[in-house]
């Protein structure tokens, strides 16, 4: 096992672990995760999505300088005493870019380097944030759906939003999914896998064969 | 007498059998007729396919929008009204010269700062502002008739933006607001004269000599639209009626129509009818700009009045018949068109005929100490298209459309031979025409709008005051047919219609912190008071005001700075005040400021008049008005 952690990538392993790296460092370009709402008088729909840095609302198309989505929704919200959606309370936000790009750089050293024990530290510490990361998100979807004001004008059960797919709220029909942001990021753990398994079966297929002339040599 | 006795007896049979045989075809008939709904036996409404053509050629479904904008005047309501076509639906009304308490217009400080002293307005001629002759949806210009004001709306708010005036020395501004091709100008002509300047007095029976017209030339920034009186030009007492700006070879050029060259000042009717031609003014108005800038003017009632008699070849008088109404310049800017009104003809005549009498100084006379030029040589056609012929639009094809309000018809005719190809008869009486951008170089043919000033049967009765009427008139095939009638309050004088891409207008005031006594936040929501001056800086949005209690004084003086924080689409909160005549709106971002002295101690409840959300009618609050 040792001769494993001590090994190296192969060339594919290096690719794409690069690839990985420059991957995590574009998800910082995208959203990771969208909320997309309509209404009977909300046929243009409302938006919010989550950067890993931000969060951003949709626009009025005609109107440069209009306020987003999310003024929109807090407004609304507020019927049904949901707490504020504002980026000051999001702490991972400022948080997560640095994380982020640290898991990038670790990713690319493990290219550069070529040491399997490095690869797999960085794959463990991005499956590490990526469990925290749900863990945060469910933690705030919950909370933004059962940490209602018991005052609000409209009383509602408590609920939690789904991270992917549809639910319904009063007049509004939601729909949740990742943004391209978050399938870079899963793309970029599937191929540090594959890297890892591809580097596993070689040191297997050593492992046996200098195990074999080990044998051979004794007999 | 037995001769058909005897004939009877003889063929009794066949007799009967016929009677039998006629009862049962006529039996097979009604029986056959009754299987055809709609084929004439016992419906009232007949289906025919020229209405299911014009059904279909004025549904705009549900979801859809109007292939075009149409903006028209509302006369002396003092609004101008926007209607979608081909649907004809009126979608908005746009105050501006008279208070519309349904938007807070005439309570709100900027509005009743824009109305001035005035609470009504008479809005006859819209003029959309254009670019190389053609529209380009930046803004509306309108006059107001009674007042010699003049109004900008802008076309991203849909909102009126400036009101100009009174403007000196023009007495009733009726031949406005028609705009140069690039917007440098529009021209207002009086259709009143008066002695100049205003309050001066001068008895009825010095009018020839003491009494003016006057044409006012004002200048539009070109960057944000604002109006100032560039300059005037002073003209005989005559009435000037209306106007068009030459464009492309006659750019440079605007002409006026003018009824009473008689000079009468009384039974104007009668007297001011007794002249076969009156005049069509054509003003070189870049001349009349370089006067202007040369100092050859005087300044009356703070304008620079240019006086034509001393700028040779800035004015030239154009015979026409008869008491002319309409002039329109051809989408090509070679003919100018008088209407006849008084004369069942439209005179053509040609600019380029025009310059080369002036070249050629043929003249056949003067009047004012103006030039009239020869009648016979700048004339090219009089057409003959009917009674009372008032204003020309034009199409894409090289049609030329005039309202004949005596006849009740619009009668097309070829800008190339001059002869009547097609006349359509519309209800009732029409005045103007409103052609698919038909006064610009590029018409777009397809729709004319009949403006009409009766409507009297067509539609449910309403007692003795009617709406005004507008018939959609399809100019898709060869045959005018009019395919709607659309009943609109008095009253559109003119309009002006616009391809609805060219108009790109925003849909929230966008957020701005710096606004004059914008606040977007609850801990920013405040009252000041200094002294018995009380400042509300207050916000609402759905369901609540803050502040939602506003303790004064009796005799304090309220000023409200109201910013509406919803900057959602057609999230409109009101604010009116129980008893105390106040009532404004602010649209979603606008920030809207109001004033008013509590001169009356009590309690006075205040609400949202818009009707917002689920829980409007919770959006309320108080005035504690404090007895003294």
């Amino acid at each position: 096992m040792g001769k494993f952690l001590n090994g190296n990538l192969s060339k594919t392993g290096r690719i794409f672990y690069l690839l990985a790296a420059v991957l995590l460092g574009l998800s910082l370009l995208f959203p990771w995760w969208t909320l997309r709402l309509e209404a009977p008088q909300y046929p243009e729909g409302l938006s919010m999505s989550v950067y890993a840095y931000k969060l951003a609302g949709g626009k009025i198309p005609s109107d440069p300088d209009d306020v987003d989505d999310i003024y929109r929704l807090n407004i609304l919200n507020h019927y049904i005493g949901m707490m504020e959606i504002d980026e000051g309370t999001f702490t991972e936000l400022t948080v997560m870019p640095w994380v982020v790009g640290a898991l990038a750089l670790l990713a690319a050293a493990a290219a550069l380097v070529r040491r399997n024990w490095l690869a797999i530290v960085a794959f463990l510490t991005l499956g590490a944030g990526g469990v925290v990361g749900m863990n945060r998100m469910f933690h705030w979807l919950n909370t933004f759906g059962s940490d209602l004001d018991p005052k609000a004008a409209i009383k509602i059960d408590p609920f939690v939003p789904p991270v992917m797919g549809q639910n319904t709220l009063a007049n509004f029909k939601t729909w949740s999914s990742f943004g391209l942001g978050g399938y870079l990021v899963g793309v970029a753990v599937v191929l540090m896998v594959v890297a890892l398994v591809l580097a596993f079966r070689r040191y297997r297929q050593w492992d046996k064969k200098s195990s074999s002339v080990v044998s051979q040599s004794s007999s | 007498m037995t001769e058909i006795k005897s004939f009877v007896q003889s063929n009794l049979k066949t007799i009967i059998i016929a009677a039998i045989a006629l009862g049962v075809g006529i039996l097979a008939a009604l029986l056959i007729a009754w299987q055809f709904p709609g084929g004439g036996v016992g419906t009232s409404a007949k289906i025919t396919d020229e209405t299911i053509d014009a059904a279909v050629k004025t549904y705009v479904p549900p979801g859809q929008h109007d292939e075009y904008y149409m903006f028209n005047s509302g006369g002396h309501s003092g609004q101008v009204y926007v209607i979608g076509v081909p649907s004809m639906r009126r979608i908005r009304t746009i105050p501006v010269f008279s208070p519309d308490s349904a938007t807070g217009y005439g309570w709100s400080e900027h509005s009743k700062e824009l109305m001035g002293d005035y609470n009504w307005g008479d809005a006859h001629h819209p003029g959309l502002s254009e670019t190389k002759g053609d529209y380009d949806g930046r803004w509306l210009f309108i006059n107001d008739n009674a007042n010699s004001r003049v109004a900008r709306i802008d076309l991203d708010s849909f909102t009126t933006q400036q009101i100009l005036g009174p403007v000196p020395n023009l007495y009733g501004p009726h031949g406005a607001a028609f705009v140069t091709p690039n917007t440098e100008y529009f021209m207002m002509a009086s259709r009143f004269s008066g002695p100049v300047p205003f309050g001066k007095f001068a008895p009825l029976e010095s009018f020839s000599e003491e009494y003016f017209g006057c044409m006012a030339a004002v200048a539009v920034d070109p960057q944000d639209g604002t109006m100032s009186v560039g300059w005037e030009l002073l003209l005989p007492p005559w009435s000037f009626d209306l106007s068009d700006a030459g464009k492309k070879v006659s750019e440079g050029w605007c002409f006026l129509t003018c009824y009473n060259s008689e000079e009468a000042y009384e039974v104007l009717e009668v007297n001011a009818s007794q002249n076969e031609r009156d005049y069509i003014v054509a003003i070189n108005w870049k001349l009349c700009e370089q006067a202007a800038k040369d100092g050859k003017y005087t300044e009356i009632g703070g304008a620079k009045v240019i006086d034509p008699r001393q700028v040779p070849g800035s004015v030239y008088l154009v015979p026409c018949a008869k008491s002319p109404h309409g002039v329109d310049v051809s989408p090509d800017g070679k003919y100018f068109i008088g209407a006849g009104k008084l004369a069942p003809v439209c005179t053509v005549f040609g600019f380029e005929e025009l310059t080369q009498a002036i070249d050629k100084q043929d003249f056949q006379g003067e009047a004012w100490g103006l030039p009239v030029v020869n009648y016979e040589k700048v004339r090219v056609a009089e057409v003959e298209v009917g009674l009372g012929p008032l204003h020309t639009q034009f199409d894409d094809k090289g049609f030329a459309y005039t309202t004949l309000f005596v006849d009740s018809q619009v009668a097309k005719w070829s800008l190339k031979d001059f002869t009547v190809v097609d006349k359509v008869t519309v209800h009732y009486s029409p005045g103007h025409l409103v052609m698919a951008e038909g006064d610009t170089a590029s018409p777009d043919g397809k729709y004319l709008v009949s403006l009409n000033k009766l409507a009297k049967d067509k539609f449910l009765p309403v007692g003795p005051s009617h709406p005004e009427s507008m018939q959609l008139v399809d100019l898709t095939s060869d045959k005018m047919k009019v395919i709607y009638d659309a009943p609109i309050d008095p009253e559109p004088h003119y309009g002006q219609m616009i391809k609805a891409d060219k108009i790109k207008p925003f849909l929230v005031y966008p957020k701005n912190e710096n606004k004059e006594g914008a606040v977007y936040s609850q801990d920013k929501a405040r009252i000041e008071r200094n002294g018995t001056e009380v400042t509300v800086y207050m916000m609402g949005f759905r369901s609540r005001f803050y502040p939602e209690k506003i303790e004064v004084n009796q005799g304090d003086h309220v000023t409200i700075y109201y910013t509406n924080t919803d900057l959602d689409q057609d999230i409109t909160h009101g604010l009116g005040i129980l008893f105390y005549n106040m009532n404004f709106e602010a649209q979603p971002g606008e920030t809207v400021k109001a004033q008013f002295t509590a001169d009356k101690a009590g309690v006075y409840p205040f609400y949202c008049t818009n009707f917002c959300s689920a829980l409007h009618q919770e959006m309320q609050g108080n005035i504690l008005v404090m007895p003294r």
